[in-house]
């Protein structure tokens, strides 16, 4: 029996500090461990990996034989987690060695310098990246010469999806992935006989899809006809209300129907009034500057005198239950600001720009969600603060997101949220929607 | 008031953070971002002669302000719509066919036409036939005869050379890019304003104040006073200045510096002298101490980045033994000449580091400042910067000006390349050493702290600095 070197190594150092009772113990589970680790070496878990790593082992062995023994490095200059290239070592040295490689013991796994004389076969293979995505590169060095294997590598479906995990209190479903950004969507969920169907705003078109066994079919879309260009930072909301769609993007309001794009119009709407967030409690409409990524003072009270609010991204409703009114907070260019009546209360510099609130759905609480401060280069987190007394206090633990948030709005039941985000790891924007679950 | 007293911590807790923060995410409209680079241009018109390839980078990033292409790139070199919406080829792809975007207006008030775009795309590719036609809905339509077939065409309509605009009638450049120049000082100054109507969207700054040709030690001055948002750094400078707090950004390395043999002198004719000055630099030593370890090790004539494939050249690591060998043969033989650009500091301290190395090999190396009178250099010290994030453009670039050195016509590399195809051509480049790369240098800037959104663009890309993107923390939206 050869035990790796690692393991003889914690063995003999264990074996001046034990007892023959506790070696013996410690010899049986390195054996356990070495059969165990031998059985899984037999019978690999499925990988979805597989399929390209078979195929760049049958490249190295067509470029010369592999058969004998020698040693295999593996480099890892992608963007691959340490844990996959490691899975992907194990998986090309079972391939090789099932086409008679045998690998040297104790050269090759550590990678680190050849004892001379050099073993007959030596492969680095090097787990690299260009701009187009991964290529897989082999050097394999034998006795009749040297020879490249490059194999360009598109990785399996899924594997570059990053979930993101749900914390306590705040919990997030992921509805939906593109490459394109999105703006908000809207799910209308299964009823007796007819399939769920969901609806996704883009800054050209919306895309009705419904889902059939699982998996969802594009059933129509409608292009968004806009003579003047989008401004940057280009913001669209969507309501669904009893089968009657609304469409706000700047300049634009389209009305139709859910499901079909037949039922889609549009018009100029340079005057048409957003709503905003309600919290359950009753909401707003503004007007949203057609140009810029703003709204702008209400209109609803012209005779009311000066503007209340400074231009604003985003709002929120909430009950006050020590003044028994509302109070609406506004997030601004530096933060957000709590109004009640035509005063302001209270200023929350480290506010992001997007905030919106919901229906009271724990006893004595009024949240309002807000994405994190930053910018379009970094990751973002959705908050839950509890207005009490004036004063915003952080509730739970955030959600985080791996980009920033574009996108805000309470559903129209304002029992949960619709967020999009860009995913700054893969690239996609993700529709998702942010729920509270009280009590624990 | 125990409730009272837990209340209070955590607002206590949320003001630190909120101190440490800054405000909202969403972008904000307004404000004049103030810029300084080290480069002077007289003008951004491609038709004005340019002396230096500084200063045709600093005209193409300024093109990119004022200007768009019908084609750009998206961050994995794969073309996308700009001007033009869509595009198809004929068989063959000799004939291309593309679709212009609707209603873009220029910066003059009225729309950009076909018409417009022709003799601007016919003047900077000469052998191309280009002629507009008018499609039933109303749309335009640019067809493009080719001499021979390309089937990256898209990708080449994205390259900086292929900037589109109308020219007015005293001749001036109309462009239909987020900003329109509202002020010209020629070297000195220049006020680029943000462009209501572009069809991309109005930048979210109001105009940016641009300087030219400030002294590095201004500009960082200049940073650090909080009087400018924006600066171009030398690579050498980037760690001082961030060392004093500069908020520093670098791009993925993208241009190449490299040692190139001219042909003929007696010096430079001699592999085993070519090859024993290539085995002496070390490389990691001017990564590391002359450029501040703002650089890549360029083994391979590309950087890694790029191809994926540069860590297959990473063949010969400094040997001394190895270099004295060499050089024992040759130790009676005159010394080589290495030439640099004498304006460039970077150049000068990376030339005499390889000097250093050469003399510690016991190669007799000289170096002196090119003059422009026509000095006999048997090596020069050379940055070739990508024409194109695309390995295809980006190494058949470097192979044409090549060419006169390593010898042969070139050919063009298959479309699109093998990683295989790739690699041969490359190593055919530096195989005999007359060309030895060096070090693969960023772009770097050093940015204000209330500048926001400011992400490196693809290098190369032709997309230049992605100012118009970016926007100034300050009151209000």
């Amino acid at each position: 029996m050869q035990f790796p070197p690692r393991a003889i190594l914690i063995w003999r150092r264990q074996s001046s500090q034990r007892s023959i009772l506790f070696r013996v113990a410690n010899l049986l589970l390195l054996l356990s461990a070495c059969k165990a680790s031998a059985l899984a070496a037999q019978q690999p878990p499925p990988s979805p990996w597989d399929s390209i790593v078979r195929e760049f082992a049958t490249k190295i062995a067509n470029v010369g034989s592999v058969r004998g023994e020698g040693s295999l490095e593996l480099q890892n200059l992608s963007s691959l987690d340490g844990s996959t290239a490691a899975e992907i070592h194990a998986s090309l040295l079972g391939l090789l060695s099932a086409k008679g490689f045998r690998l040297i013991p104790g050269v090759a796994d550590k990678g680190g310098p050849l004892a001379p004389p050099a073993p007959p076969i030596h492969i680095v293979a090097t787990l690299s990246e260009n701009l187009d995505g991964l290529i897989w590169i082999a050097e394999v060095h034998t006795s009749s010469g040297n020879k490249i294997v490059m194999l360009p590598v598109t990785p399996p479906p899924g594997v570059s999806a990053n979930e993101v995990h749900p914390v306590p209190l705040l919990e997030r479903t992921v509805f939906w992935r593109q490459a394109e950004p999105m703006l908000d969507f809207a799910m209308v969920p299964a009823t007796a006989g007819v399939a769920p169907l969901l609806i996704v705003l883009s800054p050209e078109r919306l895309t009705f899809y419904r889902s059939e066994q699982g998996v969802w079919h594009i059933t129509a879309s409608a292009a968004i006809e806009h003579t003047q260009p989008w401004p940057r930072d280009l913001r669209g909301r969507m309501e669904l209300d009893a089968g009657k769609l609304s469409v706000y993007l700047p300049g634009i309001f389209c009305s139709g129907t859910a499901g079909t794009e037949l039922g889609l119009y549009c018009s100029p709407g340079a005057d048409k009034l957003w709503p905003v967030e309600a919290g359950g409690i009753g909401g707003s409409t503004f007007k949203f500057d057609a140009g810029r990524n703003y709204f702008l003072d209400p209109i609803e009270n012209p005779s009311a005198g000066a503007a209340r609010f400074k231009p604003f991204y985003s709002a929120a409703r909430v009950q006050s239950g020590v003044y028994g009114g509302l109070l609406e907070v506004v997030a601004g260019g530096d933060g957000a600001q709590l109004h009640e009546g035509r005063e302001i209360a209270e200023h929350f510099p480290g506010w992001g720009s997007d905030i919106t609130s919901l229906n009271d759905t724990c006893a004595g609480f009024s949240p309002v969600l807000v994405a994190g401060a930053g910018d379009d280069t970094s990751t973002d987190t959705i908050q839950i603060y509890q207005m009490a007394d004036r004063q915003a206090l952080a509730a739970g633990q955030p959600i985080l997101f791996p980009g920033p948030v574009r996108a805000l709005w309470e559903t129209s039941d304002a029992r949960s949220a619709r967020v999009i985000s860009h995913n700054l790891q893969t690239g996609m924007y993700e529709a998702s929607s942010i729920s509270i679950s009280c009590g624990r | 008031m125990k409730r009272r007293a837990f209340q209070f911590l955590v607002v206590a807790s949320i003001g630190c953070v909120a101190l440490s923060l800054h405000s909202a995410r969403r972008p904000r409209y307004g404000g004049v971002l103030h810029a300084e680079v080290g480069v002077a241009v007289l003008s951004i018109d491609p038709a004005f002669p340019i002396d230096t390839t500084d200063q045709m980078t600093l005209r193409e990033k300024l093109l990119a302000l004022v200007c768009d292409r019908l084609v750009t790139l998206d961050e994995h070199g794969r073309p996308k719509p700009a001007l033009a919406a869509s595009w198809q080829t004929a068989p063959g792809n000799k004939l291309w066919s593309f679709r212009l975007r609707s209603n873009v207006m220029a910066q003059d008030g009225a729309p950009l036409s076909a018409d417009d775009i022709v003799p601007i795309l016919e003047a900077a590719n000469p052998r191309w036939r280009i002629v507009a036609a008018t499609n039933p809905d109303g749309s335009a339509t640019l067809n493009i005869e080719l001499p021979s077939p390309n089937l990256s065409l898209p990708v080449e309509l994205a390259m900086a050379r292929n900037f589109v605009f109308r020219r007015s009638a005293n001749g001036a450049l109309v462009g239909t890019g987020p900003f329109q120049v509202t002020a010209w000082q020629g070297g000195r100054q220049a006020t680029f304003t943000a462009f209501d109507a572009a069809w991309q969207g109005r930048p979210f700054v109001d105009s940016i104040e641009l300087k030219m040709g400030r002294p590095v030690r201004d500009r960082l001055i200049d940073l650090e006073t909080g009087k400018v948002d924006f600066v171009d750094v030398p690579p050498d400078e980037a760690r001082r200045a961030a060392d004093r707090g500069a908020r520093i950004s670098a791009s993925l390395p993208d241009e190449l510096l490299a040692l190139e043999f001219s042909r003929g002198p007696r010096g430079a004719e001699d592999p085993a002298r070519r090859h024993a000055l290539a085995i002496s630099v070390e490389r990691t030593a001017l990564v590391n101490f002359v450029l501040q370890k703002q650089g890549e090790l360029a083994w391979g004539p590309l950087p890694q980045w790029s191809t994926g494939i540069e860590t297959l050249f990473t063949s010969y690591p400094p040997d001394p033994a190895q270099t004295k060998q060499l050089a024992a043969q040759f130790q009676n033989a005159p010394a080589l000449l290495l030439g640099y650009d004498g304006a460039n500091a970077l150049e000068k301290a990376v030339a005499e580091r390889i000097g250093v190395n050469a003399r510690e090999a016991g190669i007799r190396v000289n170096t002196q400042a090119e003059t422009g009178a026509g000095e006999a250099f048997d090596v020069r010290l050379v940055r070739r910067k990508m024409v194109s994030p695309v390995p295809r453009y980006a190494l058949m670039d470097l192979l044409r000006a090549w060419a006169p050195l390593v010898g042969g016509e070139v050919v063009p590399l298959p479309d699109p390349p093998t990683p295989e195809d790739l690699y041969a051509r490359e190593r055919a480049a530096i195989e005999n050493d007359r060309v030895i790369p060096l070090v693969y240098l960023p772009e770097i800037f050093g940015l204000s702290a209330r500048m926001r959104d400011w992400e490196s663009p693809l290098p190369a890309s032709g997309d230049g600095w992605p100012l118009a993107q970016v926007w100034l923390e300050g009151d209000g939206p």
